[in-house]
């Protein structure tokens, strides 16, 4: 997968390349507007990151400029989240949107979901290590017992078992899960999760959701 | 078309002032100098007559025409006096019975009125009666009087007239402009107080006391501007310095941690530790600065925006989804009371409901219940969360919606949050022309906050 990102800020350019690198991305970096328009229209990428304030060219004129002859998949970032910028970055056809300060783990995320988009019928029934959830019957176990989850702690169980071994962060959980689109309260986070934990791993000898910490929450098997 | 007028009141006044003086003057002096020529003009008028009766008396008298050499030195010694009078008897073929040479020109004004120029180009004017007919029938009898002393006369006067308002028009515009710049004297004063008026004396004030009754509106007002604009600037400040000491403490956590493991050489472990540690700060500074943008636009008067029309209940219900854990591991239940429809930002209303119940799970006991409440009354809906316990202090009570207010003192409770949360409540308030409030009894505390859904006014 290759991706372009276009930032200025020599610093956080070099986090990302490093950071997206890591995570087995073929990541292009242009330094500033014109470079990176040149690089957008002519190169092949899978998406595109692009800064919205850039000298020379910026992030909506490349933008626009990309849309004129691809539908490469493009994530804005901005420092700046005036309504009217998001609503200016969406029309122009961005798909994402994120606003300075962001987190790795959530930028990693949003080209995941980006990269997944419209690809692959999602099986109904989710595995890992004896785990099994079934979609649409909406019911969990683990080997044979069944898990008594409430709703919310489904839904919570069902997005971290689609995103298996990816580190979710407490904002992203509380976005996609409660649809709470604020730095609330994380602790809330914590104890919701401390509470599918009870039911899910406590009684058992391996344990699938662990704690990242600082970073988040993921679901995974691990081998000692 | 409006007269450009020079922008500066003092000129502008005393041109108008010396204006009206120019165009008084001109009428009073053209007044005065009318009536000086009708009266010069009469009294020539009343001499003339009084000759002519004398000459008229004379001729009747005469008794035959053979006494006409003697009426002849009569009328000549009559004249010897007054060089400017001349007087000519005619008869009816025109011929001068009495007088020297016939005028040059002669006009008859009215029956009785005459002017003429004699042939040595005199102008006079007088009178012209018919002669007595038994001496000379179709005759006249004319007097009249040079007109050029009276011209003369009048002459001087009206230069005397021009110099004297001349000097009126000078001497007003002078006084004028000294006396405009003496009522104008306060507005400078009131510039030159304004002007001493800097973020660092804010509490200066416009001196009303002795001020015109026309400038003290004006600087009661400037005065209560400066009133609103202390008590934000202040609040600005107080806000500054929060923020500054909400972000020393973890800056100085993050910089000494790293300094310390960065001195000696350390296992990945004591790496990951620090990273980690300072992560969670920088998580926790990122949510400080995202609230505070988010109060500074608000400040700025951003209203809600994405606005549509959605039932509470089910918002209501997604928050209490939210809480559920948290409340099921305080030992609290939730219950919703009303429902009714709202024209609002869902994602903020959430926001602040999440807010307020995220304080009530704090401050109630365990077992206990908390109330979520909403309701219509005319234009506008109220959503509050209610809960028993500790009450609010009733000191405290009208700063709980400030920046970084804590209460009971307690400034560094970090479990607290940075103390925003019930400011950011307020904020959406606003966002939603509503406001916030709270009430806090013995037995329970009730805080919520108002949205202006006018909507059914305006529909209906």
């Amino acid at each position: 997968m290759r991706i372009l990102v276009v930032e200025d800020e020599p610093k956080l350019g070099s986090y990302l390349h490093k950071g997206l690198t890591e995570h087995a991305y073929v990541v292009d970096v242009a330094r500033n507007g014109i470079d990176g328009r040149h690089m957008a229209i002519h190169g092949e990428y899978d998406i595109l990151v692009l800064d919205v304030m850039l000298p020379g060219v910026d992030g909506f004129e490349i933008l626009a400029a990309v849309r004129e002859c691809k539908d490469t998949p493009v994530l804005m970032l901005t420092a700046r989240d005036k309504v009217e910028d998001r609503v200016k970055g969406l029309q122009g056809g961005a798909d994402d949107y994120l606003v300075k300060p962001f987190s790795f783990s959530e930028l990693l995320a949003r080209i995941q979901a980006l990269l997944r988009r419209g690809r692959t019928q999602e099986s109904p029934i989710l595995r890992v290590h004896d785990l099994e959830l079934d979609l649409i019957g909406r019911k969990a176990r683990r080997g044979s017992d069944r898990l008594n989850l409430t709703a919310k702690e489904f839904t919570l169980l069902a997005l971290l078992l689609r995103r298996q071994g990816q580190v979710l962060s407490r904002t992203v959980l509380a976005e996609q899960v409660w649809d709470m689109h604020f730095d609330s309260d994380t602790n809330v986070i914590d104890v919701a999760v401390r509470r599918l934990r009870a039911k899910l791993d406590d009684p058992y000898e391996v344990k699938l959701l662990h704690t990242v910490r600082g970073m988040g929450y993921v679901l995974e098997e691990r081998y000692q | 078309m409006r007269l450009a007028l020079p922008r500066s009141m003092t000129l502008r006044l005393t041109l108008l002032l010396a204006t009206i003086a120019l165009l008084l003057s001109c009428f009073a002096g053209a007044m005065l100098f009318w009536a000086l020529a009708k009266k010069v003009e009469q009294q020539d008028m009343s001499e003339v007559g009084g000759k002519l009766e004398l000459v008229s008396h004379l001729v009747d008298t005469m008794g035959s025409l053979a006494n006409l050499p003697e009426l002849t030195k009569t009328l000549n010694n009559m004249l010897a006096g007054h060089p400017n009078m001349r007087v000519w008897i005619v008869d009816a073929d025109n011929s001068v019975v009495y007088g020297s040479n016939l005028p040059a020109t002669f006009t008859r004004l009215r029956p009785d009125k005459v002017f003429l120029t004699t042939t040595d180009n005199v102008e006079m004017h007088g009178q012209s009666v018919p002669a007595n007919p038994a001496f000379f029938p179709g005759g006249f009898v004319t007097v009249a009087i040079d007109k050029r002393p009276a011209s003369i006369f009048l002459a001087g006067y009206g230069t005397a007239l021009v110099a004297i308002c001349t000097l009126w028009i000078g001497l007003t515009g002078l006084l004028s402009a000294w006396a405009v710049r003496r009522t104008l004297a306060p507005i400078a004063r009131l510039s030159a107080q304004a002007a001493s008026i800097h973020p660092g004396n804010l509490t200066v004030r416009l001196d009303v006391d002795d001020m015109d009754d026309e400038l003290k509106a004006f600087a009661v007002s400037f005065n209560r501007t400066l009133d609103r604009l202390q008590a934000s600037y202040e609040q600005m400040e107080a806000f500054n310095a929060n923020v500054a000491h909400e972000l020393r403490t973890p800056l100085t956590t993050m910089i000494s941690g790293t300094q310390i493991i960065l001195s000696s050489d350390r296992s990945t472990e004591e790496l990951t530790e620090i990273l980690t540690s300072n992560l969670e700060e920088l998580e926790e500074l990122k949510a400080l600065v995202n609230d505070m943008l988010f109060l500074a636009r608000v400040d700025g008067g951003e209203l809600a925006t994405d606005l549509s029309v959605f039932p509470l209940k089910p918002e209501i219900a997604k928050v209490a989804d939210y809480y559920e854990a948290s409340l099921e591991q305080a030992q609290l239940t939730l219950a919703t009371h009303g429902n009714c429809e709202v024209l609002a930002n869902p994602g903020l209303v959430r926001r602040a409901l999440a807010n307020l119940i995220s304080n009530a799970v704090r401050a109630t006991p365990p077992g206990e219940t908390i109330t979520i409440e909403c309701s219509r009354s005319d234009a506008e809906v109220h959503i509050s969360v209610r809960n028993p316990g500790q009450p609010i202090d009733y000191s405290d009570l009208p700063f709980i919606f400030d920046r970084f207010y804590r209460g009971n003192g307690n400034r560094n409770a970090r479990t607290d949050g940075y103390g925003l949360g019930l400011a950011i409540v307020s904020a959406i308030a606003r966002m939603h022309r509503g406001k916030a409030y709270a009430f806090s009894s013995e037995r329970e505390t009730k805080v919520g906050f108002s949205i202006a859904d006018d909507r059914t006014i305006t529909k209906t």
